[in-house]
């Protein structure tokens, strides 16, 4: 994805947050005092002044997009687009490992959890070498007995 | 009161806990690509467990230990650690190159520990002065004060002013989750219990720092850094170093003046002196190639951010940057209000830790000067091996705050939106200061409000909350004035 595009669907998102705060602070908070702005006045103004901002970035890009058009534009090499999806997968591989770890921490404990999160992802960074996974482990394990012992959390 | 505080410095507790953060911070801040600031996110749940003291001497060691620690990878693998030694790597890593690996270190760790030292004499004698003056403040001027640290935003909003204020935005909804401080009326919690108190500032602070980089370090893996350097054991006397002392102070308060000035950094300060001591150098050829003075110049100034970092955080509680705006966190989560009434109420601690700082300078350079080999090799770690557990210690640090899981998942998401936000060009550091000065702004302009009956001129009716406004005004256009002087200077040649 572009610079362009990127700031155009952040601008984007950030607009629909600005409203659904003003939406969600007008239905649900009301004001105990009159002449106050109250526990609403503080969110409202937040998402208005998130609205603004978010229109003056697409305005923004829209210019430099125009400029863009008129001189050199934007474009990304095809060779880095295979190479992109590759790490954006495993980026995305790698997210999805982190919750189904932090799904597993508190029901199944923390060794076999945490062993099968950092077993799978020296698999997803294709990690051959035995040594890796051990001292990984044992870092784990490191990790468990200073908690433990030193800061007296109890973990599952 | 002396003994008191020399007694506080020097409990075994605190000496245990400054060379345990000083450790941790120079093995995070040489590993290149993380910082010292993900370490300290990290390192946050177990002050929860230490006495206030303890966990800002463990905090501060690592402050100060990161920004050291950049350099020994700025000068082995010419990648800076943290982007405060960015003006390290021009010519550190050249030094190296030419077989004076030792001497760069060696250059980098004295000239640190003399930036270090010097900035903690200034925040020793300039943040008690700038206390009292602000003892004189009441909830307006609070406001003025709240609204003029959230204007900084726009100035750490790197490239794009208006990228740095929607964060900036972002943090303060985040803010105001929870139950509302004046009316005790719940806001955008839906229901849910663990809402009611608003989000933990731990386990957002983890997701922003660590779990965005922990994502970035999974997208990158396969990228190479560059190539590690041979390390021979060469002297370096004490006495050749202090030939450069006058650029070394000179470049000290560079550092200090850009650190008291929130919204800076340590990057800015190393280049600013380095360029400063080219400017004025007698062999300026010399710079870029290995040159002594680069090196000093811009180690001393990135190092001299740190006392100069913390008089307007802990006389005003305005974070300056990144690193200030956790320990504003990690200050909060003790229960101590950083400002002028700390310094009234608790003078005692307020000292403990500037003396204290002047100590994990003094380590840092015991701990350079034994460890320095064992420090060059963690710039070897893999990053395979280095991920699984950092994301074991960012679970353990998000889940031991209450033992909840929800946590666990408020650092994920936080994370994943950081780690988004950031691949689109949004800085991270404006979240963090809307979410820590959030509070502050918006309880004290209702109390204003309400001790005024509405009145929205009483901010305009005092001289010191006029002045706060007038300066958020200032630091608002500033970036774009700036952007227009850079502008006319490069169309005027």
């Amino acid at each position: 994805m572009t610079e362009h595009k990127k700031n155009l669907l952040s601008a984007l998102v950030f607009f629909v947050l600005g409203i659904v705060v003003i939406v969600i602070t007008k239905l649900t908070i009301h004001n105990p005092r009159p002449n106050d702005i109250g526990p609403s006045g503080f969110p409202i103004f937040v998402g208005l002044c998130m609205m603004l901002l978010s229109l003056a970035l697409a305005v923004q890009t829209f210019i430099a997009i125009k400029k863009d058009n008129n001189g050199n534009a934007e474009t990304v090499k095809e060779d880095n687009i295979k190479k992109q999806i590759k790490d954006t997968l495993r980026t995305f591989i790698g997210a999805l490992i982190m919750v189904l770890y932090i799904f597993a921490f508190d029901k199944v404990g923390y060794f076999i959890s945490t062993f099968a999160m950092m077993t799978l992802l020296l698999i997803l960074f294709k990690i051959n070498n035995i040594k890796y996974y051990l001292i990984t482990y044992l870092s784990g394990t490191v990790i468990w007995i200073l908690f433990t012992y030193l800061f007296s959390v109890r973990l599952p | 009161m002396i003994l008191t505080i020399l007694a506080n410095v020097f409990s075994l507790s605190s000496l245990l806990w400054i060379n345990i953060g000083l450790a941790s911070g120079i093995v995070v801040g040489a590993l290149p690509g993380l910082t010292g600031t993900m370490c300290m996110a990290l390192l946050l749940p177990i002050t929860y467990g230490l006495n206030s003291i303890n966990g800002m001497m463990l905090l501060l060691g690592v402050y100060c230990g990161g920004i050291y620690g950049g350099s020994i990878a700025a000068i082995l693998i010419n990648t800076p650690g943290t982007p405060a030694s960015a003006a390290t790597c021009l010519d550190g890593y050249p030094m190296a190159r030419k077989g004076h690996a030792k001497k760069a270190l060696d250059h980098a760790l004295f000239a640190s520990v003399v930036g270090g030292l010097l900035s903690c004499t200034v925040l020793l004698f300039a943040a008690p002065a700038i206390a009292s003056f602000a003892l004189r403040f009441g909830p307006r001027e609070y406001f003025a004060l709240a609204l003029f640290g959230l204007t900084i935003i726009a100035s750490v909003g790197e490239k794009s002013v208006l990228k740095g204020l929607l964060m900036g935005f972002l943090g303060l909804l985040i803010s105001v989750v929870g139950i509302d401080s004046v009316d005790g009326i719940a806001r955008f919690t839906f229901g849910n219990v663990n809402l009611t108190s608003g989000f933990k500032i731990i386990p957002v602070l983890i997701g922003l720092f660590a779990i965005t980089e922990i994502l970035t370090k999974i997208r990158d893996v396969n990228k190479n850094t560059g190539q590690s350097l041979e390390f021979k054991n060469e002297k370096v006397s004490i006495k050749d170093l202090l030939q450069h002392k006058w650029l070394l102070i000179k470049s000290s308060i560079i550092g200090i003046f850009v650190g008291a000035v929130p919204g800076t950094g340590a990057a800015i300060a190393s280049f600013m002196a380095y360029n400063e001591a080219k400017r004025t150098s007698k062999t300026p050829e010399e710079f870029g190639k290995g040159s002594d003075e680069g090196l000093l110049a811009a180690e001393a100034a990135n190092n001299a951010v740190t006392g100069g970092a913390l008089i307007p955080l802990l006389t005003l509680s305005i974070p300056g940057d990144t690193n200030t705006a956790v320990l504003l966190g990690a200050l909060t989560i003790q229960g101590i209000v950083p400002g002028p009434r700390l310094f009234v109420n608790q003078p005692n601690w307020v000292y403990t830790i500037m003396v204290g700082m002047v100590l994990i300078n003094l380590f840092m350079y015991l701990q350079g000067r034994i460890f320095i080999k064992g420090f060059v090799n963690i710039a070897k770690i893999s990053v395979p091996m280095l991920v699984p557990t950092l994301i074991v210690l960012c679970t353990i640090g998000a889940y031991a705050i209450n033992y909840s899981l929800f946590n666990c998942f408020v650092m994920l998401i936080i994370g994943f939106i950081g780690y988004f936000l950031n691949k689109a060009g949004f800085p991270l550091t404006p979240m963090i200061i809307g979410l820590v000065l959030g509070n502050l702004c918006e309880s004290n302009l209702r109390r204003s409000l309400l001790m005024s009956r509405g009145n929205w001129f009483t901010f305009f009716q005092s001289p010191l909350s006029l002045a706060f406004i007038l300066l958020s005004a200032f630091m608002l256009f500033f970036p774009l004035i700036r952007r227009q002087l850079i502008k006319k200077k490069i169309t005027n040649g």
